[in-house]
């Protein structure tokens, strides 16, 4: 039988304090970590969204637009057809023109002057903006003038994958644009409020934009096209969204809202939220004096401005404290549905 | 005197693992509360929308009228003659290269039957591949278009 002694016991201590300690230190580390879930539900819905459009009532095909569909909405802002109630979307279709090898501007070297010469005209690149790059078919292009395989290319944005450009954009080429949909102009907000900018929102990006291949009809054929959508998250886009789901069900909504750092006429810097209905549109204005200016406009969707039961958005003016919850009451009033904004 | 040994070696070994843990640990928490450190750790899911590509261009490509015939007809022709010139589609490959470059973008495009009848371009590692069937009386072709 083995004793233990006074040198063993007092080893076993010297080794189960640090391996105590140890344990101490993590768990108190480790309960200062919190976790935070984020969606990246715009990246997700954007991709739902073009999907949706490429086969819905804009296209005769699957990604084939109808170019009559695309005249009718041209430089409206309506978001026909598919949307989504809390994210406005923007289109833009960018029709392309066919390339042909004797428009293109052929090389041998990157290093060439022609080539140079050829993405500071096409990109109107300065000389010392170029950053050169040489590539073979099938490998991924870097910078913004490469000779790829024989042909100059330049693109005038470094980071945009379908920016590259082997002619020249001109009239020749037919390039037609059309757009349509709801934009946030941040302009507007900051050349009204040069010292507050527009809306505290949380840290997530407020829009995401995403490229697809698509054609446009013509005739009895088609014409490749680069579609832009762009999906936006902004107050108002929220706030449409309760005055619509109010209108829907006919039941009270509410959102909490972020101060708004919108002031008009007021010394206090009080949060403020000035809504309207602008025709079809639901706005948030800015007001100094007599003079109302609309800053940022949704177009309510079809099915309420096009029905017989008519849509009636109270004028709301309101002042409050920091942050706190907007409700979106429904009234019916004659044959309308009067949505009234308050503060709670 | 081999058991105090044995103590000592041990006890040191215990003490030299737990500094190193404990090291390891607080380096993890500084890197990421330094002011010039990441903040926070992430991870994204990421949605990619690349895949939905070539089958977009291939809606385009069914439509696109090539002089006479649309492709989808100039590549059912050709898929049952097994070749382009008995076909009368010589156009298709000039204008069809045409057509993909003004994406500019990787791509390749081919028509088989049981054998490859043409195939202009050339595909990109990451490039996607939407499949067109084309079928006429137990013939059995393929239109594939790789776009990245």
């Amino acid at each position: 039988m083995t004793t233990i002694g006074p040198v063993q016991i007092f080893f076993f201590i010297l080794r189960v304090i640090p391996v105590i300690l140890l344990i101490f230190a993590l768990a108190f580390l480790y309960t200062a970590l919190l976790s935070f879930p984020e969606d990246n539900n715009l990246d997700r819905s954007i991709g739902d969204l073009a999907d949706n459009i490429i086969h819905h009532n804009l296209t005769s095909a699957r990604a084939v637009f109808d170019a009559d569909e695309l005249d009718k909405y041209d430089g409206s802002n309506e978001e026909p057809y598919v949307r989504y109630c809390n994210y406005g979307y923007y289109l833009e279709i960018e029709k392309l023109a066919l390339v042909s090898e004797e428009e293109e501007t052929q090389c041998s070297d990157v290093y060439s002057e022609d080539c140079a010469d050829f993405c500071m005209d096409v990109c109107e690149l300065e000389f010392d903006e170029l950053v050169l790059f040489h590539a073979t078919l099938g490998m991924d292009l870097y910078g913004n003038c490469a000779c790829y395989s024989g042909t100059c290319k330049c693109r005038s944005d470094m980071y945009d994958e379908f920016g590259w450009r082997t002619r020249l954009p001109g009239e020749s080429s037919g390039t037609v644009e059309t757009k349509f949909g709801y934009s946030l102009e941040k302009s507007l907000y900051n050349e009204a409020l040069p010292d507050k900018g527009y809306f505290a929102h949380d840290s997530r990006p407020d829009l995401v934009t995403s490229k697809y291949y698509v054609s446009v009809s013509d005739e009895d054929s088609v014409i490749p096209a680069i579609m832009t959508l762009t999906l936006w998250d902004t107050v108002l886009t929220r706030i449409s969204c309760l005055v619509e789901t109010a209108y829907n069900t006919m039941k009270a909504q509410e959102m909490p809202i972020h101060c708004l750092l919108l002031y008009p006429d007021t010394p206090n810097h009080d949060c403020w939220l000035p809504i309207r209905q602008s025709g079809d549109d639901i706005c948030i204005y800015y007001k100094r004096g007599g003079d109302i200016t609309d800053i940022d406009c949704r177009r309510l969707p079809g099915y309420i401005t096009d029905s017989d039961k008519g849509i009636d958005i109270a004028y709301t003016d309101i002042s409050y404290k920091n942050d706190g919850t907007l409700v979106a009451s429904p009234q019916e009033v004659g044959n309308d549905v009067r949505i009234v904004l308050s503060i709670g | 005197m081999k058991g105090f040994i044995e103590d000592i070696t041990w006890t040191a070994l215990v003490w030299i693992v737990v500094i190193v843990l404990l090291a390891l640990v607080l380096a993890h928490f500084l890197v990421i509360s330094l002011p010039w450190g990441p903040g926070s750790i992430k991870y994204s899911i990421m949605f990619s929308d690349f895949v939905n590509r070539p089958y977009t261009v291939a809606g385009a490509l069914t439509y696109y009228k090539i002089e006479d015939r649309q492709l989808l007809e100039h590549s059912l022709e050709s898929v049952i003659v097994s070749s382009i010139e008995r076909a009368k589609s010589q156009a298709v490959i000039k204008d069809l290269e045409s057509f993909m470059k003004s994406y500019d973008t990787d791509y390749q495009v081919t028509l088989s039957n049981s054998n490859i009848i043409f195939s202009i371009g050339k595909k990109h590692k990451l490039s996607t591949e939407a499949l067109v069937p084309l079928l006429y009386k137990g013939i059995l072709g393929y239109l594939k278009v790789n776009v990245r």
